[in-house]
């Protein structure tokens, strides 16, 4: 019985680990590269993470420094060249004040609207709940030109805020909060209305609080999405480099490729991955329940 | 209510808090949601240019061009067909995935951990790496195709063929491109599928295993079919429409890797949205495909609540 | 401490009437319970008592104020709910100070840093946390005083929860089925310590519940409610023995009243099942007689009723017989004392009879139907 329970579980882990290896491939790829040199890249030779044999770097050259300045370790010029040739700390600092900034727009509108979906009686509720589940319908990519078009008509590409407000608003924000905030109970509130508080410190004194998991997951879907978003940024800001996000300034780093460029690339890569990939794997179970819970809805 | 004015009730104050905190929201998403879609619905019936003054109606003339031309037509081809190879297999390695982590001993969590990383990645940086991985001459799949020559693989034809005259191209030929974005799709996604999946088996009470045990159902085939697939109805169909609607949005791979082509094998409408409208400034065409676009969009997400209607009550 | 009334309160959604016309009178420290099956306006007139919901028409005294229009916070009124309503992210000190700081600190005050700095808050925060300890001494939870409400067991919370309402010195209490969430037992225990709270503070105490055990065991008076309207208000033993309204004899006690359909003839000659009793009706005719199980008792010779016992059920203290009384719709239930034990089996056939002082008419309506002089003199 157990062996032959554990033949079955050999070839449950084969196909698993076969599965793996094609998942972490681009992985592998990339932090390969990321620590080759450009001859090792080319020859495809330096084994799995490159012998980091001291090399001369052209890029430094071509810059007019000196050989003996020059010398250095593949994995380091990679590196040096992602940051110098491209603001890349720029980038990332885009990346993080759009994200941050999305995320708390999104949640000052969403969990007002849903406390007052969830638990309040006004004229109109029903048509305003209805036009959230509406909206849910819509993929903000999906209408990307009339806003963009709107946007322009504003003079407000190439800015900010052109990254930021078509975001600020999300049905899926207000419907996940309002289906948490249902299950709070009637009571509570009527216990803080007795205590006291008026309707925004029962908001954020006692719903937000509340909902914090909900709220974790939101922002977990939130910032994956928008840290990692390409069409909308790629729209809005043409040229500017100062502005931005890093998958665009990744795209850009692309534009020529003659070979040698791929260590510094694979590097710019590596750094706007890791992040994420880093949080996740810190706050794995966070992150699945919290993409499960948004996912579920 | 003589006494009591009526604004000073407490059912008058959640009234006015109610309207004041849902109001910003409301306004919002009519402004960015609902505006939008009416702005696009109504420039598809015009020639519109950003930047020209002035606005020419020309009926339904960019329908009739999305249906007639063939570029149109190779647009849709492109887009149904991602969709149709996308959404089924990288459902199907979801849940395939999702059963066998549920099945090992040790382990699960190591393997859910690392099917669920490229949903993490950046899907554009995650192309690049693999454009390079695909790379004719220096990337690593072609590389180790090449060293399986000479061996017994050539005893299959396709392969014989790769080490005569070279391995595909995989983004450059047309007979290929499509189904490469779709592999990169279907490697990002299935991770995500996987996830809901999980959490669809947790909730199928083990009672019913158990149940089934008592009733005879021996083999693990019938006890999927009696048991597991049923009770994960409401969970595909959320994935199935989830999925749907991601990968008829699929844009970063197309841009970053193949622009569309070779041959618009590969021009999905999100893309051709982006180049008609935004990169050649010819919004009338843009809008008319935008609009077709939300139909596709909701008409799945329609049937998707309709579906689900009957067991899910959002109220 | 204060009294509290309530004048001629309605309440209407749409066409539903869900108070029509409550009127009642609660008096400094009493102990008042409003009871009723659910969906009977209890909750709903408790809470436009304590300002969550406001009255169709009536108004709302507490003390000599008319506090129509005040808000819920402002009518210095504590309220305790069924489920507790325990702020699941504070501590229990924070929860049972939530109403303290609302009150005693302004908004800047109670900034995380700035308020740290404005005059006085040190020394009213220091007056808060005397405030609670005591509190939670008073009601036996000091120890728990750092945990979270979800490391509480269920008897803790409901602690925790009249703490918070202890705290603020109410002119009442409001209870809203506090006990229903707990399990028998706990009630048992819960029920002892509110009453002697509510006599320990002296405070008025008004208790919404379904139970009329609950009711019966704590109260000083019973408002007894039913679709929209109060039918009696009196104390425990009025409710008990001299019910007003054939829905309270019904509602109150545990098993319930016996109510036999009676005639009354020409002569005013009660008659049971065609049989002439003793008893005679007053002005009005008397349609049902509402005997309480353990008024019956048996006898041998000229029984009221006679049965066969369908069921009997032992409690170890009493013996409940149930008994199928022919011509009778529902079977009669008789209360014994334990010595019967073993007496008496299913299928037995039982007389009994009734002393005729705790025998109540009632009229086709419902209403009490008192007996005429003579059939009391017949006792």
């Amino acid at each position: 019985m157990t062996h032959r329970f554990s033949a079955r579980q050999t070839l449950i882990h084969a196909i698993l680990i076969l599965g793996a290896l094609i998942v972490l491939l681009p992985f592998y790829v990339m932090l390969a590269t990321a620590l080759k040199s450009p001859v090792e890249i080319a020859s495809g030779t330096g084994g799995l993470f490159g012998a980091q044999a001291p090399m001369v770097s052209e890029d430094c050259l071509m810059q007019g420094g000196a050989e003996a300045a020059c010398l250095t370790r593949p994995v380091l010029d990679n590196f040096r060249q992602a940051f110098t040739k491209a603001p890349l700390w720029r980038y990332m600092l885009n990346g993080v004040i759009v994200t941050a900034a999305i995320f708390l727009l999104q949640t000052l509108i969403a969990v007002p609207a849903a406390y007052a979906l969830a638990k309040l009686k006004f004229w109109g509720r029903d048509a305003a709940f209805a036009l959230v589940m509406f909206c849910l319908l819509i993929p903000v990519h999906a209408i990307a030109l009339p806003l963009y078009l709107m946007l322009a008509h504003l003079g407000l590409t190439n800015s900010y805020a052109a990254l930021i407000l078509p975001w600020i608003v999300s049905a899926f924000g207000i419907f996940l909060m309002r289906q948490f905030f249902l299950t709070v109970p009637d009571d509570l509130i009527d216990a803080a209305r007795m205590d006291g508080m008026g309707e925004f410190a029962i908001i954020w004194r006692v719903m937000l609080p509340t909902a914090i998991p909900a709220l974790l997951a939101f922002a977990i879907f939130s910032v994956v999405a928008h840290w990692n978003d390409y069409f909308w940024p790629r729209i809005v800001i043409t040229g500017d480099r100062s502005l931005f996000t890093p998958p665009l300034g990744l795209r850009e780093f692309k534009g020529d490729l003659d070979g040698t460029f791929y260590g510094p690339m694979m590097a710019t890569a590596l750094v706007i991955v890791t992040p994420l990939v880093a949080a996740f794997l810190v706050a794995q179970r966070r992150f699945i329940d919290g993409i499960t819970l948004t996912g579920m809805k | 209510m003589p006494d009591t004015p009526r604004l000073n009730r407490p059912e008058h104050r959640q009234a006015r808090a109610g309207s004041a905190l849902i109001a910003p929201a409301v306004l919002l998403l009519l402004v960015i949601l609902i505006l939008p879609v009416a702005v696009a619905a109504i420039l598809s019936f015009s020639d519109y240019t950003l930047g020209r003054s002035g606005i020419g109606w020309v009926g339904l003339k960019n329908y009739a061009d999305i249906f007639t031309r063939s570029s149109y037509r190779k647009m849709i081809t492109a887009t149904v067909l991602y969709v149709l190879v996308t959404v089924p297999v990288s459902v199907a390695l979801g849940l395939g995935a999702a059963l066998l982590i549920r099945s090992v001993r040790i382990g699960a969590s190591f393997y859910r951990t690392v099917y669920f990383l490229p949903v993490m990645a950046s899907l554009l940086a995650m192309a690049i790496v693999w454009e390079f991985a695909l790379h004719p001459s220096l990337g690593l799949v072609n590389r180790t195709l090449a060293q399986g020559c000479g061996t017994w693989l050539e005893g299959w034809p396709w392969f014989a063929r790769g080490c005569a005259e070279g391995f595909p191209l995989w983004l450059s030929d047309r007979d290929y491109a499509l189904w490469t974005l779709a592999f990169i799709g279907i490697w990002q996604s299935f991770g995500f599928n996987m996830v809901l999946y999980l959490a669809g088996l947790t909730s199928v009470p083990r009672d019913l295993y158990a149940a089934a045990e008592m009733d005879g159902v021996r083999s693990g085939w019938a006890r999927f079919r009696l048991i597991t697939w049923p009770m994960l109805g409401p969970t595909t169909v959320f994935v199935v429409t989830i999925s749907t609607i991601r990968s008829f949005q699929v844009f970063d791979t197309v841009e970053a890797l193949t622009h569309g082509g070779p041959a618009k094998s590969t021009y999905v409408m999100i893309y051709a949205i982006y180049e008609k409208g935004i990169a050649q400034n010819l919004v009338g065409m843009g809008a008319a495909i935008t609009v077709l676009f939300l139909g596709f969009v909701m008409l799945i997400s329609v049937a998707q609540r309709r579906f689900v209607e009957r067991k899910v009550h959002y109220a | 401490m204060a009294t509290l009334e309530l004048k001629d309160i309605t309440k209407s959604f749409g066409d539903t009437d869900i108070l029509r016309g409550v009127s009642l009178e609660i008096a400094d420290g009493e102990f008042l319970s409003l009871v009723g099956p659910s969906g009977c306006g209890k909750s709903t007139l408790l809470r436009i008592l304590a300002g969550l919901e406001s009255q169709s028409a009536g108004s709302v005294h507490i003390g000599e104020a008319c506090v129509d229009g005040r808000r819920a916070a402002d009518r210095d009124l504590a309220m305790v709910f069924q489920s507790y309503a325990l702020y699941p992210h504070l501590t229990v000190a924070e929860n049972i100070a939530v109403p303290l700081t609302m009150r005693r600190l302004r908004r800047a005050d109670r900034l995380p840093l700035m308020g740290a700095l404005m005059p006085g808050v040190r020394r009213r925060r220091a007056d808060i946390v005397r405030t609670v300890r005591e509190a939670a001494e008073i009601l036996d939870i000091a120890a728990l005083l750092d945990r979270k409400p979800g490391q509480l067991s269920g008897g803790q919370r409901q602690r925790v929860a009249l703490g918070r309402a202890l705290v603020r010195d109410p002119a009442a209490f409001l209870l809203d089925e506090p006990l229903s969430n707990l399990d028998a037992k706990m009630r048992v225990h819960m029920r002892a310590e509110i009453a002697q709270l509510n006599r320990r503070l002296g405070a008025t105490f008004v208790y919404v519940t379904h139970d009329q055990a609950e009711a019966m065991t704590m109260s000083d008076r019973i408002a007894v409610m039913m679709d929209g309207e109060l039918l009696q208000v009196g104390t425990p033993d009025e409710l008990y023995d001299d019910p007003a309204d054939i829905r309270v004899a019904r509602f109150i006690g545990s098993p319930a009243i016996n109510l036999l359909p009676v005639e009354t003839d020409g002569a005013g000659v009660i008659r049971l099942t065609g049989r002439a009793t003793v008893l005679r009706a007053g002005p009005v005719p008397v349609a049902y007689l509402g005997i309480r199980p353990e008024a019956l008792e048996p006898c041998d010779r000229d029984p009221l009723l006679s049965g066969r016992a369908r069921l009997v059920e032992n409690l170890g203290s009493d013996l409940f017989v149930q008994l199928d009384v022919p011509e009778m719709p529902e079977t009669v239930t008789v209360r014994l004392p334990s010595d019967a034990r073993g007496k008496i089996a299913a299928g037995d056939l039982m007389h009994l009879r009734v002393r005729p002082d705790r025998v109540r008419g009632f009229d086709s309506m419902g209403l009490a139907a008192p007996f005429g002089a003579e059939a009391l003199a017949d006792a």
